[in-house]
């Protein structure tokens, strides 16, 4: 039988040994792998009774859309994804997704507080920079909170100075359509700053609006929140515009007990943090097919900043103040030739800030420093996206970038001034500013490759090669395996490298008595390992494990001078390493129960000294319920527990005590025709949670008491 | 700030999966209102009709809500084929109707080239489908999801599309 002859030739020339290790193994890790997922997340979170869920909103609305006939369907709206979106468990970083909807839920009016929900990721005040809040994610921790890369609609928001986000930088949400974070590197995409993660922000667009809204929100301590925004359709243009004011007095019982001139006079401790604030946004998007314009405006109106810039009290009369403005144009040209698409953004940005800082109280000395900067910077890139090959998917990116920072100073001490602690002199563009003028020019090139070179696989590999005019060069590398293990069950593995460039700051700054840049800095560099697990067991349950592992390089720190200076220059001063693990599940219940809840533990040491990254937590947990349990009425309560962070090194305070807090807010839609109402408790057990502080302030500082607001939302 | 990279961030869990949803329901729809010739009406023992997606799918878990919720309700039977990303030695005669996913746009003319005027209904919803040949490409207008028809297409492949499917198309071309 010669077929069977052939098959034999054929079969010899297969070593099955291999074959049939290659396929136990594959099988082998595949079932371990599952069985693992299944047994860690069953061990953390044991079955509950009722646990099979019953429809959820989609399979409802499946169903009753399979009832409508054809004229029906064609009239219905959809919710159009632009562009090529993936679903998020496929997308190749560890990343969340927080929608308008979840926003309204919470309850949240901040960015800060809808950010404190996502595991990996810590809010609290900085020291050192006019109490700006820091995000840390994983671990990786500063003052200035350069390591975060901050988009708004893809454009970034960041000082050039600092690296940071304007100074006292805070958002209210209602122009927000969707939040998206990745933790860990995203430099080979985004280039500088995605080091510890990057948070972008997309506005709504018309129809996210779709006619007109307004809404009032006002609470404790004298805040209260006014916004207003309209969307539509004009002549085949979608347009979306809004605008949001907000303003509060701040908590006056979040007392210092001690600052850094002790207590009692000259001190004002004990006394309150200044907390006051008063905010305006803007936020325009035109879209038309091509084209999407995006205006954002933040202006921060003379914010208070916490316990003083050398915290000391002084009685509210610092203030910070700062403006951004951002302007993007995007324009996408699809198949400008055959299998291409190109897409061309141009966007430019002007940020002004200034501080305004009394250092000591009164009575103790009239040190006054009025530090200021204009920054105006624009670019140009190209995306092309290149499809013609099978199964891969390659974007090439190419962009120039130009920054440039003018600086303006008012003081009355220090070199330059004639009378030390007198009348307030001008020394703008002279030898005795802070830091002198600035540019930087950046070119880079980026190249990535989506390969889905099996069924079920997918390769992402790229590399990105950024070239600064003033300091040096970047090579950021990513590689990303996504293999859909079952149909429940998404395994990623990653690795990314990123890097944060030395700020205009860290390189240049002068004439500060305790700080002084120092233009021989390399860039920082984060090497990063995860190994993610999406595993959906129910269509309406979904768990997620993430384990990461992350080395730094040549973080910048200030060092101090050999004596008998008393500064310190910035210094590529240590390395760090991390690893740790962040847990996530979601349940929605029933039709009417959604419940969340995530655990994140990291452990961030110094890598030459061992010492724990003192500050931040090592744990964080965050459980989340949402209960619509009448018909238009809904009860959202929210858990957050932060734990276990730890003094620097030669600090003797103990611990940072755990924290808890609670917060609940309750909603009912149509009170009035069109009109929403909701009320809402923030901290609802008073509890005395506290963010730490340096050794100066020896309690640390005190969070927000418990406060309520109510809300009112119009729409027309 | 600067100029930051268009290179999307962009990831979408719901929006994609409504339009996805509705697209999912035209497909099933498009299955009652097309005669296929005699030879391709018998269908398996339990009635189902095969609908293929080649390339990668972006109907998310709709296609597999969809047939659960026939199952369900006693309709007509539908069986999902996913063939991933295409290769020619590929054989799509067992389906009724294909559809051909964005991530294929660069393959649109051999997978037609492939079915060689077979009847099988051919579906996508990209731009240059029905200059390719295709069939069906469904389209957004105003926020809603119609479709423009090649008749030539179908009339070659010895389909007959029912008076509601024409009528409702947004454009119907003759050609190529």
């Amino acid at each position: 039988m010669p077929e069977v002859f052939g098959i034999k030739a054929l079969l010899t020339t297969i070593n099955f040994d291999e074959v049939a290790m290659f396929i136990t193994t594959a099988r082998f890790l595949k079932k371990t792998l599952h069985a693992a997922a299944i047994a860690f997340i069953v061990f953390i979170f044991p079955p509950a009774p009722g646990w099979a869920s019953s429809g959820t909103d989609e399979t409802v609305a499946m169903a009753s859309l399979l009832t409508k006939g054809l004229a029906e369907l064609i009239e219905l709206d959809v919710a159009i994804a632009t562009g090529t979106l993936k679903p998020l468990k496929l997308a190749p970083s560890v990343a969340t997704v927080i929608t308008a909807q979840d926003i309204e839920d919470m309850g949240a009016a901040t960015l800060d507080e809808i950010l404190e929900t996502v595991p990996g990721l810590h809010v609290q005040p900085s020291a050192t920079n006019v109490f700006t809040s820091t995000w840390s994610i994983r671990g990786v921790y500063s003052q200035l909170n350069p390591q975060v890369l901050l988009l708004i609609d893809g454009q970034s928001l960041k000082s050039n100075n600092n690296g940071g986000k304007p100074a006292s930088f805070r958002m209210p949400v209602s122009t927000i359509a969707r939040i998206e974070i990745i933790r860990g590197p995203g430099s080979a995409v985004l280039g500088a700053d995605a080091f510890a993660g990057a948070i972008n922000i997309i506005t709504k667009d018309g129809r996210d609006i779709n006619g007109s809204n307004a809404g009032f929100r006002g609470g404790s301590f004298g805040s209260y929140d006014l916004w207003a925004q309209h969307g539509g359709s004009y002549r085949g243009w979608d347009v979306a515009l809004g605008a949001e004011y907000a303003k509060g007095e701040g908590d006056k019982k979040r007392i210092i007990e001690k600052d850094a001139l002790g207590s009692g006079y000259p001190s004002l401790a004990p006394g309150p943090l200044d907390t006051h604030y008063e905010t305006f946004n803007t936020s325009l998007t035109v879209t038309r097919e091509k084209f999407r314009l995006n205006l954002n405006g933040f202006w921060m109106l003379g914010n208070g900043i916490g316990a003083g810039v050398s915290n000391t009290l002084n009685s509210g009369r610092s203030r910070a103040d700062s403006h951004a403005l951002l302007a993007s144009l995007v324009y996408t040209e699809k198949e400008l030739v055959q299998d291409f698409d190109l897409t061309t953004r141009v966007s430019g940005s002007y940020n002004w800030g200034r501080n305004t800082f009394y250092f000591f109280p009164p009575d103790y000395r009239n040190a006054i420093g009025r530090p200021g900067v204009k920054e105006l910077n624009g670019g140009i890139e190209f995306t092309g996206d290149y499809r013609k090959f099978n199964d891969h998917r390659i974007r090439l990116s190419f962009g120039i970038n130009n920054f440039n920072t003018d600086t303006f100073q008012e003081k009355n001490y220090g070199p330059g001034i004639p009378v030390q602690f007198g009348p307030l002199v001008d020394i703008s563009n002279t030898p005795y500013v802070y830091l002198k003028d600035q540019h930087r020019r950046l070119s880079y090139a980026g190249i990535q490759d989506e390969w889905a070179f099996a069924r079920n696989w997918a390769l992402t590999a790229g590399v990105r090669y950024d070239d600064y005019s003033d300091f040096g060069n970047a090579i950021s590398p990513r590689i990303a395996i996504v293999w859909k293990t079952a149909p429940e069950l998404v395994t990623k593995l990653l690795y990314g490298r990123a890097f944060r460039p030395p700020t205009f700051g860290e390189l240049h700054q002068q004439n500060n008595p305790a700080t002084i840049g120092n233009n021989n800095l390399d860039a920082e560099t984060i090497n990063t390992y995860e190994l993610a697990f999406d595993y959906r067991p129910l269509r309406a349950l979904r768990f997620g494990l993430n384990l990461f592992e992350y080395r730094i390089k040549g973080l910048i720190d200030y060092l101090a001078d050999p004596a008998p200076a008393t500064t310190k220059t910035a210094q590529n001063a240590r390395d760090q390493k991390g690893r740790g693990f962040e847990v996530e599940t979601e349940w929605v219940a029933t039709e009417a129960l959604k419940l969340r809840a995530n655990f994140s533990y990291q452990r961030s040491t110094d890598s030459a000294t061992g010492a724990v990254v003192p500050d931040v937590p090592a744990m964080k947990f965050y459980a989340n319920a949402h209960w619509k349990f009448m018909p238009e009425w809904s009860v959202d309560g929210q858990y957050f527990r932060v734990m276990d962070r730890h003094r620097a090194a030669g600090d003797t305070r103990p611990k940072i005590k755990d924290y808890d807090l609670v917060n609940m807010t309750l909603r009912k839609k149509n009170i009035l025709k069109h009109c929403d109402l909701a009320v809402a408790v923030r901290n609802l057990f008073d509890n005395d949670a506290r963010e730490p502080g340096p050794a100066v302030i020896p309690n640390d500082y005190p969070l927000q008491h418990r406060s309520f607001w109510a809300e009112l939302r119009y729409s027309f | 700030m600067s100029a930051v990279p268009l290179q999307r961030v962009s990831y979408a869990e719901q929006p994609s999966v409504r339009e996805y949803e509705l697209k999912a329901v035209y497909l099933y729809n498009f299955l009652q209102f097309v005669q296929w010739p005699e030879s391709r009406r018998t269908v398996s023992k339990d009635g189902a009709m095969v609908i293929g997606i080649v390339g990668e799918s972006p109907f998310g878990e709709a296609l597999a809500d969809l047939q659960a919720d026939v199952r369900r309700s006693g309709m007509k039977p539908v069986r999902i084929i996913q063939y991933g990303p295409y290769q020619d030695h590929m054989d799509f005669g067992e389906c009724h109707l294909l559809f051909v996913s964005q991530t294929e746009k660069g393959n649109f003319r051999r997978i037609i080239a492939r079915l060689k005027d077979s009847p099988v209904l051919t579906v996508a919803d990209t731009e240059n489908f029905i200059s390719a040949g295709g069939m069906i490409n469904l389209v957004q207008s105003g926020g809603k999801i119609r479709w423009t028809i090649n008749r030539a297409a179908s009339d070659r492949a010895g389909l007959r599309l029912s008076a509601q499917l024409l009528t409702i198309a947004v454009r119907i071309v003759e050609g190529p």
